[in-house]
């Protein structure tokens, strides 16, 4: 009985495409995490940024009636959020782990009043469907068998996302700007030594974690969910940050990690049909992730920097 | 580390101003919610507090309609607004604490809060507890305290799931011909959040009632182990959507189940509210919703306590008390599956139905 239904789970398009959809929902925080945690500053704050990212897309779509106005505002809101960490912890010195929960705490609190205070109580209606990001249509490709639902028939911010995760990779290892970036990480001093600038280098770095979760709130409200509910981003902040560790550091390395995630994530519920408990699916996600830790990542080392202040000037 | 004393006095400041605004979520809405009954009389001021579960305050759902019944009390006797919104499963304990300290009777809005109601309940015998679906449960127990200071408010959600089970599956038996959007394969689902027993009391009477209209019909059932997390029921719905050809999908899964909802409504197939009446969310697709009355209950339980009625031994919010019920019917449903519904309703009034609280295989 639970052989034949797990391959039919196993060979439907339905489950890969749930799979990708919750790995790039993941992805887009986790490539933040590692843009950040290369430039030297820790952040945990990407669940506060995406919810944030969630609310304002909403709300800005409803009252501009432009899914691109609201995109934008949920991009800008995340960037902004992580311009407050950027300054308590770059300029202020102060513990990114605080600040960080800080910012998630906030985040929930806020969205939670807001929402209450705006619509009594009832919650934010269902966007229509011209005020949502749509699926890309690609024309006779998305009808190709198995294949077309699996990579044709995606979100258009499931692209985006691989156009960043290949973008981002290329940056940090190929380019002149990401050995600034990891050199910051690595060995503050040595860059500020050579002329960079290590402030402006960490400022950009956060803030850019932070416009990614924001993008990553409005794949989910406004791409998958069409509408914001309370906490809707469920934990997944934290689960891009173990993805960040994960994968070493590096964005192709948070993608397996998301991957993996997203199949244990969709297979969970449909494997459901087979008899087996519901509750235990449920730890399914959570355990493909150790297995691959173990068999596959091996030590994971974070910059040498991460989480430590800058001093301009401050000797060895 | 020259700055480090202004730096932590900021993060001292951010974190305690994001804890005001995590607690005291909403404090301005205060003039929402009806019913203002305008009896000045000079009752003994009472202090009442509610504690949510981790779905918020507006979550469409139980913990929304909770607070929708204490404001209704809050305006009648003209206490103050103690609201915490609990954002872990690990703060239950710590805020019923709190707000047993500052109130006379506190309200733990879910079952998940059995343990830590039991807990602050023997912390606190001089004040009064009330629980929505659950009762006080010692920690490592499987059953029911009966503690003199704490009421279990329970409800019969399998009564409410019969009544729209009953409509999906006439439904299923008019099939194609007068709803064409059905895609005839007599095939509907649930989407549960946690299989836990307010969940599955409602799904038991969801099946057991389309089985007793149609004993052919497949009714298939998921859980997304989640109530909060929107896009994993919506990825659940569209899984039996896609998979079992199901074209009623029965949402149990508060804010988690609004997602099923619309991807019921997306695939161009039908979906069935819960606890509140959720057609507003989709007028055309969401055919009905099974309705449990939590504001009544919670209200209900304010007034007797203001009466000085408290009873650790409150009547089940059923079908007879008007406890539970099903919501505004989409125009798609046709005179024969209303009908089917109200002629179960009054046979389970009558005591001639009763409805299973496990689900049947």
């Amino acid at each position: 009985m639970f052989w034949p239904i797990f391959l039919r789970v196993i060979t439907s398009g339905d489950l890969w495409q749930a799979s990708l959809q919750f790995a790039a929902l993941l992805l887009l925080p986790a490539l933040g995490g590692v843009i950040s945690e290369r430039s030297g500053v820790v952040n945990i704050a990407m669940e506060g940024m995406m919810l944030i990212g969630c609310y304002v897309g909403v709300v800005v779509t409803l009252a501009s009636h432009s899914v691109l106005v609201g995109l934008l505002a949920a991009i800008v809101a995340g960037g902004l959020l992580a311009l407050v960490h950027g300054v308590v912890s770059i300029h202020l010195k102060a513990d990114q782990i605080i600040s960080g929960i800080a910012i998630n705490v906030a985040a929930l609190g806020l969205t939670n009043y807001l929402n209450i205070v705006q619509t009594g109580g009832q919650g934010i209606p269902t966007l229509a469907s011209n005020l949502r990001l749509p699926v890309l249509n690609w024309g006779p490709l998305a009808q190709l068998p198995f294949l077309g639902q699996v990579l044709f028939q995606q979100n258009v911010v499931f692209y985006v996302t691989i156009v960043i995760l290949v973008g981002l990779q290329f940056l940090l290892f190929r380019t002149n700007l990401g050995l600034r970036i990891r050199a910051v990480g690595e060995h503050p001093q040595a860059a500020d030594t050579a002329g960079v600038s290590v402030r402006l280098i960490r400022y950009a770095c956060v803030v850019a974690s932070g416009l990614l979760s924001g993008l990553a709130g409005a794949f989910l409200a406004l791409g998958v969910a069409g509408t914001f509910n309370s906490n809707m981003t469920a934990g997944r902040g934290f689960i891009a940050l173990a993805a960040v560790v994960f994968g070493k550091y590096t964005p192709l390395g948070a993608a397996g990690a998301c991957l993996i995630f997203g199949l244990g994530l969709a297979l969970s519920v449909r494997l459901q049909d087979t008899g087996i408990d519901s509750n235990l699916l449920a730890t399914l996600p959570y355990i493909l992730t150790i297995i691959a830790l173990i068999g596959l990542v091996g030590r994971t080392v974070a910059p040498a920097a991460d989480g430590v202040p800058y001093e301009p000037g401050s000797a060895e | 580390m020259r700055n480090g004393g202004i730096s932590a006095r900021i993060v001292a400041l951010l974190t305690l101003f994001s804890i005001l605004l995590a607690a005291c979520g909403g404090s301005n809405t205060g003039s929402t919610g009806g019913g203002g009954a305008t009896t000045p009389t000079a009752q003994t001021p009472i202090s009442v507090a509610l504690v949510t579960d981790i779905g918020g305050l507006n979550d469409r759902g139980f913990n929304h309609l909770a607070y929708v019944g204490y404001t209704k009390a809050m305006n009648e006797f003209h206490f103050t607004r103690q609201v915490i919104e609990s954002t872990n499963q690990a703060d239950y304990v710590k805020n019923l604490t709190l707000a047993a300290r500052s109130a006379d009777l506190v309200f733990a809005v879910g079952f998940l809060m059995q343990n830590a109601v039991d807990q602050v309940a023997h912390q606190f015998p001089t004040k009064k507890f009330a629980i929505i679906d659950g009762c006080a449960v010692p920690a490592g127990k499987q059953d029911c305290e009966a503690l003199p200071n704490v009421a279990p408010l329970f409800f019969k959600e399998q009564e409410a799931g019969c009544l729209v089970g009953a409509i999906a599956a006439q439904m299923e038996v008019d099939g194609k011909a007068k709803i064409p959007q059905l895609r005839g394969h007599n095939t509907i689902g649930a989407v549960g959040g946690l299989p836990i027993p307010p969940v599955t009391r409602y799904i038991a009477g969801y099946k057991f009632c389309a089985q007793k209209v149609d004993p052919s019909i497949t009714v298939v059932i998921n859980y997304s182990q989640d109530f909060a997390a929107t896009d994993k029921c919506k990825d659940a719905a569209l899984s039996q959507i896609n998979q079992h050809n199901a074209d009623i999908i029965f949402q149990v899964a508060g804010g988690c189940g609004v997602g099923a909802l619309d991807a019921a409504d997306q695939a161009g197939v039908f979906g069935i509210g819960v606890d509140a009446d959720q057609n507003y969310l989709h007028p055309k697709s969401v055919i009905t919703s099974a309705l449990k009355k939590v504001d009544v209950a919670v209200y209900d339980t304010i007034r007797d306590y203001a009466h000085g009625k408290f009873t650790n031994n409150p009547p089940r919010f059923d079908l007879a008390h008007d406890g539970v019920g099903y919501g505004t019917l989409s125009s798609v449903v046709p005179a024969d599956a209303k009908n089917k519904a109200d002629q179960f309703a009054d046979q389970i009034r009558a005591g001639t139905l009763v409805v299973p609280e496990t689900i049947p295989s």
